[in-house]
């Protein structure tokens, strides 16, 4: 080691922050070289007078009120609030700025809730329509039946031939509409 | 004196209006009548034309000669049997597992109907349709369109 790197290394030496190959290697320049022995000699006794007089070192009263007065002389910053530093100064325009966020927020609340209503009214609109038809296409599917003589359906019909009497909606049969001639 | 003249001013008037329109109307109306006969005797053909298609399974011809039908010249009269039509069409599509040509055949005809409850009614079955196969984003929007129309139906 040389004294370079011995000088480098003192104070955390003198503080055992090294690990100990290094301290070993420090402790042995210093046993060699003079020079660097004075300097850590030095560095321990200004660590120990430290260590020795830490706490009763006390300033004076005058430092304390001399720097109490600068500090009152000093000019107070300006707080920042960014783009709201006028709502501090202006109350009127705090309560506008208020009232303006409160109607804002009132109408969006209003806007979602008719959204959600009317996509509640859709979806129970669309369900109705669905229902309808799948009810049709069900009747659909056991006239495919009924054409093609599945005899459970012949038998589930019976004799009975009495007309619909809630036949409002499509009906499952179809005459070509545009027939001008009787049959 | 003066409202009196008004009066048979208006009695003079609303009689030669009737001298002139009566004729011409009794005129038109047969005529009207012809057309609509004819019409509706091609259509009759070519509701059969679609129905021997359809059996034949030829569902891209049943399709285009179904539009056949919609593209006559038809008076607002006529729109309730046309819808029904359109509608059976649709379900004969349906039920031959061809919904994407029910679909076509709704969105070509579309056009022809000017009654908004017929429009409503086609959206409807569109949406329907398209639930059907899956596609239930643009389902739901159908039947928005669907839900607009009637409510400019019902507005007084």
């Amino acid at each position: 080691m040389d004294c370079r790197q011995c000088g480098d290394d003192l104070t955390a030496y003198l503080d055992g922050e090294i690990p100990d190959s290094v301290a070993e290697q420090i402790r042995r320049h210093l046993e060699e070289c003079r020079s660097c022995h004075a300097e850590y000699q030095e560095l321990r006794d200004s660590a120990s007078f430290v260590e020795l007089h830490a706490g009763e070192i006390e300033p004076a009263p005058e430092i304390w009120n001399n720097l109490r007065a600068r500090i009152a002389e000093m000019p107070v910053p300006a707080e920042s609030f960014g783009y709201f530093h006028f709502l501090v100064m202006n109350r009127w325009a705090a309560a506008a700025v208020t009232l303006a966020a409160m109607v804002v927020l009132a109408v969006g609340l209003l806007g979602y809730m008719q959204h959600q209503q009317s996509e509640r009214e859709l979806e129970s609109y669309m369900n109705e329509y669905i229902e309808m038809r799948t009810i049709m296409e069900r009747l659909h599917s056991l006239q495919m039946m009924e054409a093609h003589g599945d005899p459970s359906i012949i038998e589930a019909i019976g004799s009975s031939q009495m007309e619909n009497p809630f036949a409002s909606i499509r009906p499952v049969s179809f005459d070509n509409p545009f027939r001008t001639e009787e049959k | 004196m003066r409202f009196g003249s008004l009066r048979l001013r208006r009695r003079i008037l609303s009689r030669a209006f009737f001298a002139f329109m009566l004729p011409l109307t009794l005129l038109y109306l047969p005529a009207q009548d012809l057309d609509l006969k004819k019409t509706k005797s091609v259509a009759e053909s070519q509701h059969e034309i679609v129905i021997i298609l359809l059996g034949k399974k030829e569902f891209v011809r049943a399709q285009e000669e179904a539009n056949k039908i919609f593209q006559m010249k038809w008076p607002q009269s006529q729109e309730p049997v046309l819808l029904k039509e359109l509608l059976w069409f649709s379900d004969k599509f349906l039920d031959s597992g061809q919904p994407e040509l029910a679909v076509r055949l709704l969105e070509t005809n579309l056009s022809t109907f000017k009654d908004n409850g017929s429009k409503a009614a086609i959206w409807k079955e569109k949406g329907y349709l398209l639930k059907r196969m899956g596609q239930d984003d643009k389902a739901l929007d159908c039947f928005r369109e669907a839900q607009r129309l009637e409510k400019i139906k019902l507005r007084p």
